[in-house]
């Protein structure tokens, strides 16, 4: 697992380091596997790149935040033929991983991705409250958008002058 | 207390930087300040880590002759010409700004212009219309793309005195049915990130304290 940020990549051995135990292969975690490449963005992208092509590798995970880097490491992954499974809150990168990847999670359900997964009653709870969460705020801005339509101004009431 | 310690320094410290965006309290500011400095000392120290790592991967690879091994000495030998250069001569003068300017920047600038061709090769699979949404991802492209260059300005029809072009119907698509599913996802992005954050600095997700925590 090659890594552009030291401190997320010291987190990232202790974490994969728990998930080989908890598979019972605890012998097998090799720290070396989990190492440092680049803070520069297309460096990290032509690592990556390189580990793909030359280990031919089964199954590619591209899980967080990306720039421009994403298409360049979808699409070699593509290439090689390996299972793709994207996740990303960048919706300027949400198209490039739709192309090029098997499995794309769209904005709000990476952060859902691990309670689904844990599926622990506290988690989900607290992902139930995040969708009536976003049911209020489709109310509010359909509420809004009809006051508007009908050339109400609710933006006034609150001091921030609407425009009628 | 293996546990409940990093639980307790996550809530104190998400708590600060929760409460400093809200206060102009110069106590807290200045606490903020700490974090951030911490944060660099931290970093200072897990590089060395990590490009200690990256060494002993690569040496690993060396030494076992694995597919593309070449490769390992050339990253092993940039790093050390890098550091050799930086200490002898420094980041300003000599040839440390010279083999960023003339090796690392057209490298960087090479991987970023073969974008061009991976969106060349990904908008082919995406275009190819086999059903409806493909079919519509298609349609939405090609008035996209054309809107954006001058022939799309000239292609078009007049109602009365306006003349309606494909640039207009390419600023509508992005302006009105993009923005809204960008808006959308956005909205479900920010609630997502407001709730893993309380999550964790109330300590409900303690995923990254490893199994069992």
């Amino acid at each position: 697992m090659p890594n552009r940020d030291p401190i997320v990549m010291t987190v990232a051995q202790e974490v994969i380091r728990d998930a080989y135990a908890a598979v019972g292969r605890a012998e097998r975690f090799d720290a070396n596997d989990i190492y440092y490449t680049t803070q520069s963005q297309f460096g990290y992208a032509a690592a990556v790149c390189g580990v793909m092509l030359r280990e031919r590798t089964a199954t590619h995970f591209f899980i967080g935040h990306f720039y421009a880097e994403a298409l360049v490491l979808a699409e070699t992954g593509n290439a090689t033929g390996a299972i793709q499974i994207a996740g990303t809150d960048a919706d300027s990168q949400l198209p490039f991983f739709i192309c090029a990847c098997d499995y794309t999670l769209i904005g709000e359900e990476l952060y859902a991705g691990s309670v689904y997964l844990s599926r622990e009653p506290l988690l989900l709870g607290a992902l139930k409250g995040q969708d009536a969460a976003k049911a209020a705020i489709l109310a509010i801005l359909l509420i809004g958008s009809l006051l508007s339509l009908f050339g109400v101004a609710p933006g006034r009431w609150l001091g921030a002058g609407g425009t009628p | 207390m293996k546990r409940t310690g990093p639980v307790l320094l996550g809530f104190l410290v998400g708590m600060l930087m929760l409460i400093q965006y809200f206060t102009p309290n110069r106590w807290i500011e200045a606490r903020y300040n700490n974090v951030l400095d911490w944060k660099q000392v931290v970093f200072g120290v897990t590089l060395i880590l990590g490009v200690l790592s990256l060494l002993l991967h690569h040496g690993r690879l060396i030494r076992r002759r694995a597919s593309g091994w070449g490769y390992s000495w050339v990253t092993v030998a940039g790093l050390s010409v890098m550091i050799v250069a930086g200490v002898l001569r420094g980041k300003e003068h000599g040839p440390y700004p010279w083999m960023f300017e003339y090796v690392q920047s057209p490298m960087q600038a090479t991987l970023f212009a073969l974008l061009a061709f991976y969106v060349a090769s990904a908008s082919y699979r995406a275009f190819r219309a086999r059903s409806l949404p493909a079919g519509l991802l298609l349609i939405a492209g090609v008035i996209v793309m054309l809107g954006r260059v001058p022939l799309g300005e000239m292609i078009g029809f007049h109602a009365g005195e306006r003349f309606y072009s494909l640039a207009t119907l390419s600023d509508w698509v992005l302006a009105v049915p993009n923005l809204a599913a960008k808006r959308g996802i956005m909205i479900g992005v920010g609630l997502g990130m407001t709730a893993t954050a309380i999550k964790i600095i109330l300590g409900i997700e303690r995923t990254y304290l490893g199994k069992g925590a």
